[in-house]
């Protein structure tokens, strides 16, 4: 069958695969239900997956331009790089590949369930809220309204709007499809949608815990070392179950179904599924390597992606081991070419992670552009291809026509190849070579490369190599669109609606489904536990698993729990894994005006403030930052890339403010080859001093220690006060006047810049203990 | 559906069918098991040895040590002579010493102080004149505590004594070149210019670096 294949065909294999599968089970009892899928959810959840694909990659394509070209920054606050990239990662992630996942499950689970979804009105309020969520992230995030996490950033409305449309609307829709369904066992498929929906429920959950101080802004619960391990353990499992899970799920119904092959082994479905769901957990401290996180975690971290290798190749194992027997077809089928390139570099993907997970390895591609290279290897090949692939095969199926053009297709196929692969080996080349020339020394012992502005300007033409390979991806996006739409315009007038029939599944055939299926010890002389042994690894026990949704789910709740209570646990209850220094004191009110709005304009995006214990780090930023550095950090920005130079000690190492001031105003008249944007609105907007007294009560609530500055209208005088003295500052330096900067937001954030990593060596205030506990 | 090959006749299905999809019951593959469970005595022992071998420095210990090397080794003469102005000319007669003090100048001092010491938002270290220093030596202090309420940021806790040594040299190695400044600052004054060597009378012990 090939890719035009009208959907009729499916009905048949439905109606007769439903007599055969029910004979063995003993439901055949009671009488036919009748019943229609729903595929209006489906087209819409397609629809939206290609229209954000097309937003996601634009505005990446954009900012990936702005690095060569820091003019395209455009001058405007809205459009510069710290508040673009988080939207490229939320696009990409959670309306690209969100949307595609929703319309795999919708599409496959009713199909796999016999069954209509629970309610057509929780399809509908998934669609539109996730849309609305969508939009609304579309918004904030260029306004700068940010939680500063990555792939976290939404702000706290917006964060409860996710929780209700994610488990209120999409998962009791999907719970309550599988207690309705019709097939006694849930398929593999099925296993991983529980798996994506119980997991990222839990994740977004914890790490989204804030003290919220008004509508657009919020402080997370955690500060410092205990902010950072939360936030990576969400932000690797957002990976692991967001981006890795469903998408296996995905590729479980729709390869088969495409290449018209049985699954290769049902026996590597079961061990790699929970075996990849039990220790994908614990991955998320290799992010965190070599900082101020405890090693023991860290070292678990590794360990764990370290063996996370074989259960994620099960995954490719069983999809490209399906094809055997059908690799004719794809050089026929644009859609299995999409999924066995995906499924490639899924398998590749899940190599190098582990790889860069190992230590010495991560002390070279930390903070570079390597990382980059390794998630777009997963996002563009592993998610975008396995959702272009999807969105082929579905097409003519969902408007019951032929596929406008295979030969676009097939156009979108190659140009998307040539374009990941034009991304990935710049990308790879850029991360290797920054991070040599980062811990390069001269034969006298010196940095090579002292002024870090060198290693960037050298990326030039990677970045170049880049844009060309994000656009021809951007293209074949493109390609994908017009192929949807015109075969969208081929529909028929109405679509045929499908009516499909098949026995209800009777409660009772549950006890007579187990006692079926009652292994026996094939062992001959040997002790109980022996033959015990023997009976477990028949499976049959999971075969009875697969028929009860809810002690399923409840299964996969416990090895998703397991890992993250092993690692956080400790983390919040033994102190020393956070030694505190008496001398680090809580940020003044001005500071943490300014913190603020290093946050809002996105910062972290390209600067880090973590010092690894690694002599080239060492001697370019200073001492090393130590756990106890960061305790009054709320959210944490110890940040993953660098684009700029770390920032930890920069308090330190260039206090001068008037520097900075220019610096702000246009960073390339201190440093010409600086791609960093120019803030003026900085140096124009003014200070929001109403705001100053309540950031300092928030952080209070926090339990950071502020003693009486909580007081009314103490903090906004200390907070004028300071500023008064950095305008001062600026101005006898040879700056504007104090009175045309000193209400201004950039005295703030100098303010704040100043304050970066000064603590360590100051004397402690007398009678100074360590507050945080 | 059955395109008969070799391994194809070999593999049994399960009596699933789920919406047309087959699966076979094939055994997860033998290298599977093999690199699966390498990877697990792997870690064991790699946690075992990381964490508990005494021959396994921590990061920290490994950064300290090297920071040690490097300063008995690059500055281990400095760091014995005494203070003064003989100090710095033998300093900035050995080019190596030299090129180490502008590697650290360019990583720490060129934001204010201009690529080549012509002065920035920092006063110009070409000309005769100077702010804070009247002899030699005095670079070193301010280096070291800085100047200007801090605008001139004291620089003893970023570097140990022998890099802020070479960097007080290389600074001192600048004078007379007299580039076009970025900035005049009022409080400047000319100063007598620097000693040398042989006015010092005899060159301190360990001048047997200088090259």
């Amino acid at each position: 069958m090939s890719i035009d294949a009208a959907a009729g065909g499916t009905t048949h294999q439905a109606r007769s695969e439903s007599a055969e599968s029910t004979g063995g089970s003993g439901t055949t009892q009671g009488p036919l239900e009748q019943f229609t899928y729903d595929d209006g959810i489906v087209r819409m959840f397609a629809f939206a997956t290609v229209l954000w694909a097309l937003v996601a990659f634009l505005v990446g394509l954009l900012i990936a331009l702005q690095l060569a070209f820091p003019q395209l920054n455009l001058g405007l606050e809205y459009t510069s790089f710290g508040r673009l990239r988080p939207l490229h990662t939320n696009a990409a992630i959670f309306a690209f590949a969100g949307n595609a996942i929703f319309a795999a499950v919708y599409y496959s689970t009713q199909r796999l369930c016999k069954a209509r979804m629970f309610s057509d009105t929780l399809s509908r309020l998934h669609f539109w809220g996730w849309q609305f969520i969508i939009v609304c992230a579309a918004l904030t995030l260029p306004l700068g309204f940010t939680q500063a996490k990555e792939y976290a950033e939404l702000e706290w409305p917006i964060d409860i709007l996710i929780a209700i449309v994610w488990v209120g609307f999409f998962g009791v829709n999907f719970f309550g499809t599988l207690v309705r369904r019709r097939e006694r066992h849930m398929y593999v498929a099925l296993w991983f949608y529980i798996a994506t929906i119980v997991t990222v429920a839990m994740l977004h959950v914890f790490n989204s815990l804030v003290i919220p101080m008004g509508l657009f802004k919020s402080y997370p619960i955690y500060a410092g070392v205990q902010d950072a391990l939360i936030q990576w353990w969400y932000g690797h499992n957002a990976v692991a179950f967001f981006l890795t899970t469903p998408f296996l799920g995905l590729m479980y119904y729709f390869l088969p179904k495409a290449a018209e092959r049985p699954v290769f082994s049902y026996r590597l479905s079961i061990i790699h599924f929970w075996s990849l769901v039990f220790i994908y957990i614990w991955a998320g401290p290799h992010h965190l390597h070599y900082t101020a996180l405890a090693s023991w975690a860290s070292t678990l971290g590794m360990l764990f992606s370290v063996m996370l290798w074989m259960p994620s190749w099960g995954g490719m194992i069983n999809g490209l081991l399906t094809l055997r027997g059908a690799w004719h077809k794809v050089t026929q089928d644009p859609v299995l070419k999409f999924f066995v390139v995906g499924v490639t570099f899924y398998g590749m993907s899940t190599f190098e992670g582990p790889m860069l997970s190992v230590k010495l390895v991560n002390s070279l591609s930390h903070y570079t552009d390597w990382t980059i290279a390794h998630v777009h290897a997963g996002a563009l090949g592993w998610n975008g291809f396995m959702a272009f692939g999807m969105i082929y095969w579905l097409l003519p199926r969902l408007f019951q026509t032929q596929l406008w053009s295979k030969k676009l297709a097939e156009w979108h196929f190659w140009i998307g190849t040539i374009g990941i692969l034009l991304y990935i080996l710049s990308m790879y080349a850029a991360g290797i070579t920054q991070g040599l020339m980062w811990r390069a020394f001269d034969a006298q012992g010196n940095l090579a490369f002292p002024d870090f502005v060198e290693t960037v300007t050298k990326l030039f033409p990677f970045y170049l190599i880049r844009a060309t390979g994000g656009g021809l991806f951007l293209l074949g996006g493109l390609l994908c669109m017009l192929n949807f739409v015109m075969t969208w315009a081929n529909r028929p007038k109405t679509y045929e609606q499908e009516v499909h029939s098949a026995p209800p599944l009777r409660p009772v055939a549950v006890a007579a489904d187990a006692d079926a299926q009652t292994p026996h010890s094939r062992l001959h002389a040997n002790t109980k536990f022996g033959h015990e042994g023997d009976k477990f690894l028949q499976g049959t026990w999971h075969r009875r698993l697969e028929g009860k949704p809810i002690k399923f789910m409840i299964w996969v709740l416990i090895a998703v729990a397991i890992g993250g209570l092993v690692e956080a646990v400790p983390m919040f209850l033994v102190r020393s894994n956070v030694p505190t220094i008496a001398s680090v004191q809580p940020y003044t009110p001005l500071e943490l005006a300014g913190r603020d709005i290093y946050i809002a304009e996105g910062c972290y995006n390209c600067h880090s403030q973590m010092i690894r214990p690694i002599f080239a780090e060492v001697k370019r930023y200073g001492d090393y930052s130590k756990p106890g550095e960061f305790v009054y950090d709320h959210p944490f920005q110890w940040g993953s890339r660098r684009i700029g130079p770390d920032l930890a000690r920069e308090g330190m190492s260039n206090p001068n403010a008037l520097w900075h001031y220019n610096h702000f105003r246009n960073p390339r008249d201190v440093n010409e080859d600086s791609v960093m944007p120019a803030y003026p609105w900085l140096l124009s907007d003014e200070i929001d001093w109403s705001k100053i007294e309540q950031r300092v009560q928030t952080m209070a609530m926090l339990g950071v220690p502020y003693g009486d500055m909580v007081e009314p209208g103490v903090a906004e005088e200390d907070a004028r006060l300071q500023a008064t003295a950095i305008a001062a500052e600026i101005a006898n330096a040879g700056g504007p006047p104090i009175d045309e900067i000193r209400e201004k937001k950039v005295i703030a954030l100098i303010a704040y810049i100043k304050r970066l990593g000064v603590d360590l060596t100051k004397t402690p205030p007398e009678g100074a203990t360590a507050h945080a506990e | 559906m059955a395109d008969s090959n070799k391994t194809q006749e070999k593999d049994v299905l399960t009596d699933h069918l789920y919406d047309g999809i087959l699966e076979y019951d094939n055994p997860t593959p033998g290298w599977w098991h093999m690199i699966f469970f390498g990877t697990i005595i792997f870690s064991v022992m790699y946690a075992l040895v990381y964490h508990f071998s005494p021959m396994v420095p921590s990061h920290e210990q490994r950064v300290e040590a090297a920071l040690r090397r490097e300063m008995e080794q690059k500055f281990g003469q400095i760091a014995k002579m005494p203070d003064s102005n003989e100090k710095y000319l033998t300093i900035m007669a050995n080019p190596d010493w030299l090129e180490a003090g502008k590697r650290i100048f360019q990583s720490k001092c060129v934001i204010c102080h201009g690529p080549n010491g012509e002065g920035f938002v920092g006063p110009n270290l070409t000309d005769d004149k100077y702010k804070n220093v009247r002899e030699l030596k005095d670079i070193f202090r301010v280096i070291r505590d800085g100047a200007g309420n801090g605008q001139m940021p004291a620089q003893n806790t970023l570097l140990n004594s022998g890099q802020m040594s070479v960097v007080a040299a290389y600074v001192a190695s600048l004078r007379g070149k007299n580039l076009p400044s970025g900035k005049e600052l009022p409080e400047e004054v000319p100063i007598d210019p620097w000693p040398t060597l042989e006015s010092t009378g005899d060159a301190p012990a360990g001048e047997g670096g200088a090259g």
